[in-house]
C-alpha cells in the first residue's frame, strides 16, 4: 500500500522543464518603490515573479524593474495591456527580445470595467506562443471548455482568476476551479483575487499548484510580513493538500437502509 | 492511449494488497469529495465490506444529485448469434450446438416495430461475433431499417475498426457496447480459445475507436466471474474514468453483469456474491458520481428491484436474449444467455412508479438524418 | 525631421543612429526594447539603423505588475 502510494504521489512541481520548489508566485506592481523587491522576494521565498512592459517615458527615463530581481528568479513577464491576441503576441515577442526568457503570461482583457481576461483572444494567443517556443501560462476565466483547449495547444498551466483583478475578494470561482483541478493535468496556477493568506492556503488544499500574489502583498501594511505570510499560507496549504484532509463525515440521516436485503443470503 | 496506463496500473498492482486495506482507509475514501485510484482500490478491498451500508447511503444520495430519480429504459435485439470464437462461458461459442439464425431485413423492420410499439426508444442491437455472418453493412443496413422506429440506436457486436465506427455513426448507430470479458490477460487467453476475439488489446481499443468515429455514448464492463473481481472492477473504473477524461463529450456507462447460466459446462472460477456485487457497483457509483450505470436482465427481478437505488441509471426491460421473437411471427434462434428477470415492459414501468422512480424511454434523440431506408 | 516616438511626435535636427539618439537621451539600455517601424531591434543592431523623416520607434520597458 505505501509502496504504490509514494510512486503514484506525482508531487513535482515543474513547469516548462523547470523544477521549482516554492507554489508562491509574486507580482511586482503597485510597491511603494523598487527597492522593496528584492526584499519580498526573499520574505516570500518566491522563485517566480511577474512582471509588465509598458512604454518608456524616454524624455525621462527611470530604473527598469528588471533591476532589482535577483538572479535565478525566473521571469514571468505579463502581456497585460493587451485587448487581442495580435496584441498579446506581439508584447510577448518584445519581452523575449528583451531577454526575459521564453516564459509569457498571457493576459488579454477588453473588458475595462471588471478587467476580466477574454478566453477566446487568450486561446489563440496560446496557440501561437506555444508554436513559437514560449512557455506559455495563461490568464483566464476558470472555464473547463477553454482550459481544455489551452491544454490541448500545449500551455504548460493554466492562471484562473480567483476573483476580479486587484479586488482582494479571494475564491469566488471556486467551485469552478475546483473542476479544473479535477479535469486537467496542467498544473492549476490561481491568480487574482486572493487577498488573504488563508485564502492562499484553501486554494492549495484545494488542489492548486500554486498561486499568484500581488496585490494583498503590496498593498498591506507592512508588505514583508504579509509575504512571509503568504510563504507560510502556501507551505501550510500544499502540506494539507499532501496529508490528505480528513474525512468531512456525511450527515446521512437515519434514512432506511439500502443494504438490508443482502443480510437475507 | 488507455492500453499505456493499463499496463502502468498493472504493474503497479503487483505490489499492491488488496488484504492491506484498513477501515481508516475505506473511512478516508468514504469522506472524499473526489475519489482518488487509491480511494477506488480501497473501496473494493475486504475491509469495505463492512462499510456497505454507508456506501450505499452516499451512492444514493450521489445518483439523486446527479440524475434525479429517474432510469432510462431500453431494450436489446439480436440479430444474429452466429460466432467465430470460442468463449468457454457462452452459448453462442462456435462449438455449440444451437439454432443459428440471422434476422433478415424484413424481419428487422417486423421486430423494431413490435418493440418500439411498447414505447422503447433505445434498442440495442446485438450479433454474435461472427464478421463473416454478420458483416459491417448487415449492421449498417439494420440500422437504416430501424432508424425511423426509434430515438437511438447501439450497437453490441464484435469490435471494429474506427472506419467502420464511423460508417455505423453515418448510419445511424449512436452508442457503443462493448465487454472486455475480463481485463487479466492470462486468464483472457485462458477462456477465449479460438477465433479473433483472442486478440485482447483490439477489444480493449474499441471503445477509444468509437470515441473517435464521433459515438455518444459508450458502455463498457468486466464479465463478473471470470476474473478476480477486485482487479476487475479496478480496471473497468480506470477504463471508464480515462474514457471519461479523454472524451468529455462523450456518455460512459459502466455494466457489472454476472456470469450466467448458459448453453456449456463453464463454471465461473470467481463466482461473484450479492454482497459482492453490492460492492462494486457502489465502488463505481462513489469514484465515478456523474458515470452511468446499467443493469441487465441478468439479474433476478428482485435482485433488480433491490440494485436500483444503489446508482443504476439505465435498466433494460423486457429483454429477450434470443435472435427474434419480439414479433409474434419471427421464428427465434437460440438465446445466449438466460434472462433472470422475465417482467414485461409495463411490468417494470409499474415497478419503477411504484418505488417513486420516472421511467425514461428517451433521453436522447439522435437527429441526424431520420429518414431511415 | 520629424520622427515619432511611442506614438508621440518628436523633433530631430539631423540624421542620427539609434544608437546614437538612445545615448544622447540617456536612457539605460541594457534594459529597453526598441521596435523600428514595427520590428525589433536587437542592440548590436541599434548602430546600423539611421533614423529618417516618418519613422515609429516604440521604446519599452519592464515596470512592476502581477
Ligand atoms: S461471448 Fe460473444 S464472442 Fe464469445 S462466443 Fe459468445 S457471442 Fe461469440
Amino acid at each position: 500500500m505505501q509502496q504504490v502510494n509514494c510512486e503514484l504521489l506525482n508531487d513535482p512541481f515543474e513547469i516548462g522543464g523547470q523544477k521549482l520548489r516554492s507554489r508562491l508566485f509574486t507580482g511586482t506592481g503597485k510597491f511603494s518603490s523598487h527597492e522593496l523587491v528584492p526584499q519580498i522576494i526573499e520574505a516570500s521565498g518566491t522563485q517566480v515573479v511577474t512582471m509588465a512592459l509598458r512604454r518608456l517615458d524616454w524624455r525621462n527615463p527611470q530604473e527598469n524593474i528588471l533591476n532589482y530581481i535577483p538572479k535565478g528568479i525566473t521571469l514571468l513577464p505579463n502581456t497585460s495591456g493587451a485587448r487581442t491576441a495580435e496584441e498579446a503576441i506581439r508584447i510577448a515577442r518584445l519581452a523575449k527580445a528583451a531577454g526575459c526568457g521564453n516564459w509569457i503570461k498571457i493576459e488579454v482583457i477588453q473588458d475595462q470595467r471588471y478587467l476580466l481576461p477574454d478566453n477566446p483572444e487568450t486561446l489563440i494567443a496560446a496557440e501561437q506562443l506555444v508554436k513559437e517556443g514560449f512557455v506559455v501560462l495563461p490568464y483566464m476565466s476558470p472555464d473547463l471548455g477553454t482550459a481544455r483547449r489551452l491544454e490541448s495547444v500545449g500551455a504548460a498551466a493554466v492562471m484562473p482568476l480567483g476573483a476580479p483583478i486587484g479586488s482582494n475578494r479571494g475564491l469566488q470561482t471556486r467551485e469552478l476551479i475546483r473542476i479544473l483541478i479535477e479535469e486537467i493535468s496542467l498544473p492549476i496556477i490561481v491568480d487574482a483575487g486572493i487577498g488573504r493568506p488563508s485564502e492562499a492556503a484553501e486554494a492549495l488544499e484545494m488542489g492548486a499548484a500554486a498561486v499568484l500574489v500581488n496585490t494583498a502583498i503590496a498593498t498591506a501594511d507592512q508588505p514583508l510580513e504579509m509575504a512571509h505570510a503568504f510563504r507560510l499560507a502556501v507551505e501550510a496549504g500544499r502540506s494539507a493538500y499532501l496529508a490528505g484532509l480528513g474525512a468531512r463525515r456525511d450527515q446521512a440521516e437515519a434514512s432506511s437502509p439500502l443494504t438490508g436485503f443482502l443480510r437475507e443470503e | 492511449m488507455f492500453f499505456d496506463e493499463f499496463k502502468s496500473w498493472q504493474k503497479e498492482l503487483t505490489h499492491y494488497s488488496f488484504e492491506q486495506v484498513s477501515q481508516g482507509d475505506v473511512e478516508r475514501a468514504l469522506g472524499h469529495e473526489r475519489l482518488d485510484f487509491m480511494d477506488f482500490l480501497a473501496l473494493l478491498s475486504p475491509a469495505a465490506k463492512l462499510y456497505l451500508e454507508p456506501m450505499a447511503q452516499k451512492a444514493h444520495r450521489l445518483t439523486l444529485q446527479n440524475f434525479g430519480k429517474s432510469i432510462l429504459l431500453f431494450t436489446p435485439l439480436y440479430l444474429a448469434n452466429f460466432c467465430s470464437n470460442q468463449c468457454v462461458y457462452c452459448s453462442y461459442n462456435i462449438k455449440n450446438k444451437i439454432l443459428r439464425r440471422k434476422l433478415s431485413l424484413a424481419e428487422v423492420e417486423v421486430e423494431g416495430k413490435a418493440i418500439a410499439e411498447k414505447g422503447l426508444q433505445h434498442l440495442l442491437l446485438l450479433t454474435g461475433e461472427s464478421r463473416q455472418a454478420s458483416s459491417p453493412e448487415y449492421i449498417a443496413d439494420c440500422t437504416r431499417i430501424l432508424r425511423p422506429y426509434f430515438a437511438s440506436l447501439g450497437i453490441e457486436v464484435y469490435p471494429l475498426e474506427t472506419q467502420e465506427y464511423r460508417e455505423l455513426y453515418a448510419a445511424g448507430i449512436d452508442t457503443l457496447t462493448i465487454y472486455q470479458e475480463v481485463y487479466d490477460e492470462d486468464i483472457y487467453a485462458s477462456v477465449h480459445l479460438a477465433g479473433p476475439k483472442r486478440i485482447h488489446r483490439y477489444r480493449l481499443e474499441a471503445p477509444e475507436r468509437a470515441c473517435e468515429a464521433g459515438f455518444s455514448g459508450v458502455t463498457i464492463g468486466a464479465l463478473l466471474g471470470l476474473g478476480e473481481w477486485r482487479k476487475e472492477a479496478f480496471f473497468t473504473g480506470l477504463h471508464a474514468s480515462y474514457l471519461q477524461k479523454t472524451y468529455p463529450d462523450v456518455e460512459i456507462v459502466v455494466s457489472a453483469p454476472r456470469m450466467r447460466p448458459h448453453a456449456g459446462s463453464y463454471k465461473p472460477q470467481y463466482p461473484i456474491t450479492d454482497a459482492e456485487l453490492v460492492q462494486i457497483l457502489l465502488a463505481y457509483r462513489l469514484f465515478m458520481p456523474r458515470g452511468g450505470i446499467t443493469l441487465s436482465t441478468r439479474e433476478s427481478a428482485p435482485m433488480r428491484d433491490a440494485l436500483l437505488p444503489l446508482g443504476i441509471t439505465k435498466l433494460s426491460a423486457g429483454s429477450l436474449t434470443s435472435v427474434g421473437g419480439y414479433a409474434e411471427s419471427t421464428e427465434t434462434g437460440s438465446a445466449q444467455f438466460e434472462v433472470s428477470d422475465e417482467r414485461s415492459v409495463e411490468e417494470v414501468v409499474a415497478m419503477l412508479r411504484s418505488k417513486g422512480y420516472q421511467p425514461v424511454f428517451c433521453d436522447w434523440v439522435n437527429l441526424r438524418d431520420r429518414r431511415g431506408a | 525631421m520629424n520622427i515619432m516616438i511611442n506614438g508621440e511626435k518628436a523633433e530631430l535636427r539631423d540624421t542620427i543612429s539609434l544608437q546614437r539618439w538612445v545615448e544622447e537621451q540617456n536612457i539605460p539600455h541594457t534594459t529597453v526594447i526598441i521596435e523600428y517601424n514595427g520590428e525589433i531591434i536587437p542592440e548590436e543592431r541599434w548602430g546600423y539603423v539611421e533614423l529618417k523623416q516618418g519613422d515609429q520607434l516604440e521604446i519599452l520597458k519592464f515596470v512592476g505588475g502581477g
